[in-house]
C-alpha cells in the first residue's frame, strides 16, 4: 500500500513538473537546461512524435468540426468558406479521415509532384536550418529541397511576382526570441497536409519559430486564407527535437522521388494493392 | 466502488487514450495503408526473387512456397530506403535466392500484394532483419 502511495505521489509530482515546464515554456520564461542561444536555430531538427493534434473539439468521421471547420494535421481550422468546402471535396487523399485507396486518390505527390511548404513542415522527416548573413536556409530531407528565408529585407509590396512557388517567398525577422516568417506566393495545387485539406492562392502564412531550450524548437503557424477559411486560425504548437551529430538523424539522407520510380511503385504495388 | 477498481478504470482509460493516439500517428504516416487489412497479418514463407531499394518505398518480391499464396510471386511494400538505412539495412541486406519468413498485412483486394513497413524478416542462415527506433516517421 505504501509503495502504491509512493508511486502515485511520484506520478503526481512528475505531472505537475511537466505541466509547469510546458506552461513556463509557452510564456517564454527561461527554461532550465544546457546553455543555448535563442537566436540560433541552426541544426538538424525532427518532429517529436507524430503530427500536431488538437485537444479541442472532436471531428466527425470525415474530419469536419461542428462549426464547419476541419481537423487538419495542424489542428482544428476555422470554418470553411463555400470555396474552401468545394476544394475539400475536390482533393481526394489516400490518407486521413476522407481517405480512399491511393489508386483512386488525386494526391499530387502520388505522381512525384512537390509536396509544397506546408506538407514539408508537417511531415515527420528531418530538416536543417542554417543561418547566413542575409538569410536562413531550410533544407528538407523529404524530397531534398530548400527554401530561403530572407532576413535583410521587408516583404515587397508587389507580391504577385512571387506567385506560383511550391515553397513560397519568405521574409523573416526576430520578435524578441521568436523568429517570425511571413510567406506568400504558395502554389495552391499543393495541399495543407496529407489529408487533402486545402488552401488557396490568397494564403498569407506566418510561421513563429521559438527555441524552447537547447533541444526543442516550437513552430506555430497562422493561416490567413480568406479564399478557404472564414477567418485566420493558428495551429497547435508543433515541437521539433534537435538531432545530435553522429545520431541516426544527425545527417540528412537523399530522399528524391524520381517520377520513373514513383510510376514503377504505383504500377507494381500501389495500384494492385488497392484495385481489385 | 473500491479504490482499486477505480484506479484500474482510470488506468484502462489512460491506456485506451494512449493506444488511440499511437494508432492515429501510425495511420497518418503509412504510405498506402488504406489498401491493406491492418487488422490481419499473414505469414509468408518463400524465396526472394527481387529486392528493389528505391523510393518511395522499397519492394520485396517473394516466390511463396507455403500457404494460401503458394506458387505466386508476392509483392511486399516495405518502408522507404532512408528510414531503413537508419535501421542499418542496405540494398544488400537481402538478395534473390534468400529463403525468408515474413509477416505482412495483405491487400484487401486479395491480390498477392502486402505491406510490411516496420518489418521483421527471418532469413535462413542469416541474422534476422529488424527495425530500430532511431529513425523518423516513414
Amino acid at each position: 500500500m505504501q509503495n502504491r502511495f509512493a508511486r502515485s505521489a511520484a506520478a503526481a509530482i512528475f505531472a505537475v513538473f511537466m505541466i509547469s515546464s510546458l506552461t513556463l515554456a509557452q510564456r517564454g520564461a527561461p527554461v532550465a537546461g544546457p546553455p543555448h542561444d535563442p537566436h540560433d536555430l541552426g541544426g538538424i531538427w525532427l518532429a517529436a512524435g507524430g503530427g500536431a493534434r488538437s485537444t479541442g473539439p472532436q471531428p466527425d468521421a470525415r474530419g469536419f468540426l461542428t462549426d464547419g471547420g476541419l481537423m487538419t494535421e495542424w489542428g482544428s481550422s476555422s470554418p470553411l468558406t463555400p470555396a474552401g468546402l468545394k476544394a475539400v471535396n475536390a482533393n481526394i487523399s489516400g490518407k486521413g479521415p476522407r481517405g480512399v485507396a491511393p489508386v483512386y486518390a488525386n494526391d499530387p505527390i502520388g505522381d512525384a509532384n512537390p509536396p509544397g511548404l506546408l506538407r514539408e513542415l508537417v511531415y515527420g522527416r528531418p530538416f536543417q536550418l542554417i543561418h547566413t548573413p542575409d538569410k536562413v536556409v531550410q533544407i528538407f530531407e523529404w524530397t531534398r529541397v530548400w527554401r530561403e528565408i530572407w532576413t535583410e529585407r521587408e516583404m515587397p509590396q508587389d507580391i504577385d511576382r512571387f506567385w506560383g512557388r511550391w515553397l513560397g517567398y519568405s521574409v523573416g525577422k526576430w520578435d524578441g526570441n521568436t523568429f517570425v516568417v511571413d510567406t506568400v506566393g504558395l502554389d495552391a495545387r499543393a495541399w495543407l497536409d496529407m489529408y487533402g485539406d486545402p488552401f488557396s492562392d490568397q494564403l498569407r502564412l506566418t510561421e513563429r519559430w521559438r527555441r524552447l531550450d537547447r533541444d526543442r524548437l516550437e513552430l506555430v503557424l497562422n493561416i490567413n486564407d480568406p479564399g478557404t477559411y472564414t477567418k485566420p486560425w493558428s495551429t497547435v504548437p508543433k515541437i521539433f527535437r534537435l538531432q545530435p551529430k553522429g545520431s541516426a538523424n544527425g545527417e540528412l539522407q537523399e530522399v528524391i522521388f524520381a517520377p520513373m520510380d514513383e510510376k514503377d511503385f504505383n504500377d507494381k504495388i500501389r495500384d494492385p494493392a488497392g484495385k481489385p | 466502488m473500491g479504490q482499486k477498481t477505480k484506479r484500474n478504470r482510470i488506468s484502462l482509460c489512460l491506456i485506451v487514450i494512449g493506444l488511440a493516439a499511437v494508432s492515429m500517428v501510425a495511420f497518418a504516416h503509412h504510405g498506402t495503408a488504406i489498401s491493406y487489412d491492418q487488422d490481419q497479418q499473414i505469414t509468408l514463407q518463400g524465396t526472394i526473387t527481387e529486392f528493389v531499394w528505391r523510393n518511395p518505398h522499397a519492394q520485396l518480391w517473394v516466390d511463396v512456397t507455403e500457404g494460401q499464396y503458394k506458387g505466386q510471386n508476392f509483392a511486399i511494400e516495405m518502408n522507404s530506403p532512408a528510414v531503413m538505412l537508419r535501421w542499418g539495412w542496405t540494398r544488400s541486406s537481402m538478395k534473390p535466392g534468400d529463403e525468408i519468413t515474413v509477416k505482412v498485412h495483405p491487400s484487401k483486394t486479395g491480390r498477392p500484394v502486402g505491406e510490411c513497413l516496420n518489418c521483421v524478416v527471418d532469413i535462413k542462415g542469416k541474422p534476422t532483419l529488424k527495425p530500430t527506433d532511431n529513425a523518423g516517421n516513414q
